[in-house]
């Protein structure tokens, strides 16, 4: 009898726990519009292979920031065969051993086409694939799944198929070199030997950074004939340029020259970064 | 579907989601059984490699040989195939962690191959996440079918799911949204297929006569076939056959069998 007994009660709690206490109407329908919203915000950052297609035409770094930014990597930067970079995202300068490292691997063992460098520290990963003859190489603070894995090998070999001719092909009036913060060419035209101007102009930022006080804007070294080598320093890379002006000119001319070249090399590199130096000195004539 | 009959092409399924625990076995298991109930030769395979399920819902967990003998090199495909409630053929996988570790999910193409050639639907029940088998079973199916729970993790994950597939080339066929309870902070069916941007074919209620049924190791459709979970299960397997269903009308439990069942556990 008292088993009886027992299974009622149970019997009659489970009711009273099923009786959930619902949330008033109100309360219930901001979670949910709460919800929709999150992931309506979140269905809206997916990628779609057809837009990157489109921007990837207009502008590779621009969809390559796009792939960034879904995959949470830190920067990355795709190089050629030649290890030439033709294009980067989020200030894609990798150390020069990095990537030599990284392409011989590819080389020595020729099947494969990821590679996944990993931290037990708190340290970067680095994520590298293989596309055809060009080779990505992802900073990233999570260890990417392979679902990561295929989609960025899928979407990134459209963004280079679709892509147009690299700018580094561009010709100019004006001999350039872009250079990243650790010597490797992005782009030239017009120099017969950009690896050394590089390696020599981010020596020289590296110097000037570390022994005067605020952030670079400018370098320009003027010979008595008249021609001036300048550095813009941007946010991701530095470019370096011969002009030839009077020393009164030579400022106007460094900055007609720049924003010409910031616009020959649209596509391939975010040339409308400044740095956070020129970004701040800005701003006060801004607001006044 | 009468054997003569000339074979449209197979439909290979599938069953997707990025979150774990939102009834992907369940949803196999049950869909399949309504469809081989319904119409033509289905087959219903567990993919998920690391973690079988499939065959314990389905009391087939000591079965002899396993998809993981056949991914292995060590059976052919049809040692693998049970029959299982109405029919439908059931190829479950090992629960042995030799078997996981001895198993290519590589030659999963070759058992898909095999099997579109005998039957008319193939309903492979995924993985969770999107590793490398979940990869490899949703790149062998042609069509996805998404399932969620009225829940934003479960649909954030699933948005993932749906760009994987349409990536590999996998069609989504649309999305089964289980274990609704109707709570008013659920997401709704609309709002559901708003950030999907795929049709909802089912709403599946959460309902216990599915946990009973699969403690008894039988689908819910052939267990309880009128709960409402059963019957959502086989409006789903309608719809997929693009047929119309006729719910069933569930018998009426009065307060005097609710107490002889909470007495005696019986149904």
């Amino acid at each position: 009898m008292a088993r009886i007994v027992g299974k009622f009660k149970r019997l009659f709690r489970r009711g009273e726990e099923g009786t959930e206490e619902r949330l008033p109407e109100e309360e219930a329908r901001e979670v949910r519009e709460e919800a929709l919203q999150r992931a309506l915000q979140i269905a809206s950052k997916q990628l779609e292979p057809d837009e990157l297609v489109e921007t990837a035409k207009r502008d590779m770094s621009k969809a390559l920031s796009e792939l960034r930014e879904y995959f949470g990597f830190e920067r990355m930067v795709v190089i050629d065969r030649d290890g030439k970079p033709i294009g980067m995202s989020g200030g894609g300068s990798f150390e020069t051993e990095l990537i030599e490292a990284l392409r011989s691997v590819f080389e020595a063992a020729e099947t494969a086409d990821t590679i996944i460098v990993s931290s037990e520290s708190e340290g970067p990963n680095y994520l590298a694939v293989k596309i055809n003859d060009s080779i990505a190489i992802c900073e990233t603070k999570t260890t990417p799944s392979d679902a990561d894995i295929f989609m960025l090998r899928n979407d990134l070999s459209m963004v280079i198929e679709s892509a147009s001719l690299p700018a580094s092909t561009e010709e100019t009036d004006t001999p350039y070199v872009v250079t990243d913060r650790q010597g490797l060419v992005v782009a030239s035209s017009g120099v017969s030997n950009p690896d050394r101007i590089a390696a020599e102009v981010s020596r020289l930022a590296d110097f000037l950074d570390e022994h005067l006080v605020g952030e670079l804007e400018w370098v320009k070294l003027t010979t008595d004939s008249g021609e001036t080598l300048a550095v813009k320093p941007y946010k991701d890379v530095l470019v370096a340029f011969v002009v030839e002006s009077d020393l009164e000119e030579v400022d106007e001319e460094c900055e007609k020259v720049a924003k010409s070249l910031a616009s020959s090399l649209e596509g391939l590199i975010d040339l409308t970064a400044e740095t956070s130096a020129s970004k701040s000195k800005a701003k006060p004539s801004e607001e006044g | 579907m009468a054997e003569s009959e000339e074979r449209e092409g197979c439909r290979v399924i599938c069953i997707a989601s990025g979150k774990g625990g939102t009834g992907k076995t369940t949803v196999t298991a049950n869909l399949g059984t309504a469809l081989a109930d319904m119409d033509g030769e289905v087959f219903i395979l567990d993919a998920d490699i690391a973690m079988a399920n499939l065959g314990l819902i389905l009391q087939m967990e000591d079965a002899p040989v396993t998809l993981h003998d056949v991914l292995a090199g060590e059976a052919e495909v049809e040692e693998a195939v049970y029959e299982g409630p109405k029919g439908v053929k059931v190829v479950p996988a090992g629960i042995s962690l030799e078997g996981i570790r001895k198993a290519n999910p590589e030659r999963l193409r070759d058992v898909v191959e095999w099997i579109v050639d005998q039957a008319d639907f193939l309903l492979i029940d995924g993985p969770a996440g999107l590793g490398r088998d979940a990869l490899t079973a949703l790149s062998a199916s042609t069509e996805c079918l998404l399932v969620v729970n009225p829940e934003i993790a479960s649909i954030t994950d699933a948005l993932k799911v749906k760009a994987v597939a349409e990536r590999v080339g996998t069609e989504v066929t649309g999305t089964a949204v289980n274990r609704v309870t109707k709570d008013k902070t659920e997401l709704t069916k609309e709002e559901i297929e708003k950030i999907l941007e795929t049709k909802v074919l089912a709403e599946i209620p959460e309902d216990p006569e599915v946990r009973r049924a699969a403690a008894f190791g039988e689908p819910v459709v052939v267990r309880s076939p009128k709960s409402a979970a059963a019957q959502a299960f086989k409006k789903l397997a309608a719809e997929l056959l693009g047929i119309e269903y006729e719910i069933e009308v569930p018998d009426k439990e009065g307060i005097l069998s609710r107490i002889i069942k909470g007495l005696f556990g019986k149904r």
